[in-house]
């Protein structure tokens, strides 16, 4: 079973054919330069990616455009399939491999794209399904999930027990307790941590307010303290069937 | 030498045959490579598993969404985007150092691989975790600047290395939320995606790391050279996958709003 090339004779010292020259360098050496050509595409589109972002943000700005949600993404997730191929085919040498290596990655992504294609059909199709189901589903469950006292959400909770927190502080001066809260909160959310600091926060419209039925609309409200959720408009939902 | 002298005394990389059961061995690099890119796209799809639930989530509570990935500095994103780049450059360019027998620039370059995960490392616990659990900065951290009115002047940890600012921390998941100034009830929920999305990746760095440090410790012994140098291809594959799966959480979660 030796492999020996046509113009050489059986090795009996080396059956396998181990010390033969064409045997084991089949492998591609891929290059410095076109590792550097590589490193600095890459570089390029991550430059591109963060420019793209802050552009629709500076578009929003200063035209009062504001662009679809799917815009962006649809950018930024084009440019990382390009890294992403990128990467693959010149730094893991895909290119130059078998190719049942690539054949196998692609099945791979399909695997992966049917996986999200799926989901994304039932999550989609969830206002036709739900009125149909709402005897079944109750809307914001059944409560024996885990929520703070008093039933309400965990983000108005941890709002409450901060204000606890400064009452005490300020030894039960209430309005003193909500002034302090007030300036705290102004320089957590108003800054907008480095970025777009100049901008009102806007509702993206990645927001989407769609009407919403059944009980997955139910599900999308802010859970039973409405206070704590400034400006966002949910437009109108059917109230929920299901018994309270 | 002697006649009676018969050790080999060629480095381990040039002495090293495959087993007999292989036919060559390009039979066993390529079966190898092959067994390994099976293995990476497990990898794949336990990422794909995770990008499943951000969609999922991203869909049912967008606002919620929308609050969280503003709390994110894109910038340490970018930074570590281009910090696990170069280390993946660096790795291929130490295969192909060692596919031609370049060892001490292939030692080069595997230490600066590490050296960069080690970075990521850093920056993603110390700028990114910790003052969102905590409310804790790293006193150079230049996000502390903006939060000089609600910094607690002599509250600080870690002999003096961290500063603590008040109101800032408490973005935990789930039930470990605390943080007080959130206008979308959902927020725990996106911040479980967000740290179960990025401490995974870090964990495949920590693995990543582990394998190319073995490997640098085997070039050094002159374990793998220019015929055999299969671990070091296949750890290469290893942390180019890393790579690859924070070029799509990034734009994801920092860039998205």
């Amino acid at each position: 079973m030796a492999h020996a090339a046509n113009n050489e004779t059986f090795n009996e010292l080396d059956p396998h054919g181990f010390e033969g020259h064409g045997h084991h360098a089949s492998h591609v050496i891929v290059g410095p330069f076109t590792l550097r050509t590589i490193l600095a595409l890459l570089l390029f589109f991550t430059v591109l990616t963060v420019a793209t972002a802050q552009l629709e943000t500076a578009i929003m700005n200063y035209f009062n455009i504001t662009l679809p949600w799917w815009v962006n993404v649809a950018v930024a997730m084009s440019i990382a399939v390009v890294k992403a191929v990128l990467v693959m085919a010149y730094f893991m040498q895909l290119k130059y491999d078998n190719p049942i290596n690539t054949v196998l990655m692609l099945f791979t992504f399909g695997a992966l794209a049917i996986f999200l294609f799926f989901t994304g059909l039932d999550l989609f199709s969830r206002g036709a399904i739900d009125p149909q189901k709402q005897t079944q589903i109750i809307a914001g469950g059944t409560g024996s999930g885990v929520t703070a006292k008093g039933n309400q959400s965990v983000t108005a909770f941890a709002r409450e027990r901060f204000m606890e927190k400064l009452l005490a502080k300020h030894e039960g001066d209430k309005v003193a307790a909500e002034m302090e809260f007030a300036k705290i909160e102004a320089e957590m959310t108003g800054h907008g941590h480095g970025h777009d600091a100049h901008a009102a926060p806007v509702i993206s419209s990645s927001n989407r307010t769609v009407k919403r039925v059944g009980a997955t609309g139910a599900l999308l409200e802010t859970a039973p303290g409405h206070a704590d959720d400034h400006g966002h408009d949910h437009g109108t939902h059917a109230a929920p069937k299901a018994a309270h | 030498m002697s006649t009676l002298d018969t050790r080999d005394s060629r480095p381990y990389w040039q002495r090293y045959m495959p087993g007999h059961h292989w036919r060559s061995a390009a039979e066993e690099f390529d079966s190898c490579k092959f067994g390994f890119w099976l293995f990476l796209s497990t990898e794949v799809l336990l990422f794909g598993g995770i990008f499943c639930a951000y969609f999922i989530f991203r869909s049912l509570y967008p606002g919620a969404f929308m609050e969280g990935s503003r709390a994110l500095d894109w910038r340490w994103g970018a930074l570590n985007t281009v910090v696990l780049l170069v280390s993946s450059y660096t790795m291929a360019a130490s295969i192909y150092c060692v596919q031609k027998g370049l060892f001490s620039r292939a030692k080069l370059n595997l230490w600066i691989t590490l050296i960069c995960g080690l970075l990521f490392l850093l920056i993603k616990f110390t700028f990114e975790y910790t003052p969102k659990w905590s409310g804790y900065f790293f006193v150079l951290d230049p996000a502390l600047s903006h939060h000089t009115e609600t910094m607690v002047q002599g509250k600080t940890a870690f002999m003096g290395l961290f500063q603590y600012v008040e109101g800032y921390g408490g973005k935990r998941p789930g039930s470990l939320f605390d943080f007080p100034f959130a206008k979308d009830a959902n927020m725990p929920l996106w911040w479980s995606v967000y740290y179960s999305g990025t401490a995974i990746h870090a964990l495949h760095v920590i693995i990543g790391m582990v394998l190319i440090a073995r490997v640098l410790k085997r070039v050094g012994q002159g374990y793998y050279g220019p015929t055999h140098y299969t671990m070091v291809e296949v750890s290469g594959l290893y942390w180019h996958l890393v790579d690859l799966i924070w070029i799509f959480l990034f734009p994801l979660l920092y860039l998205i709003h």
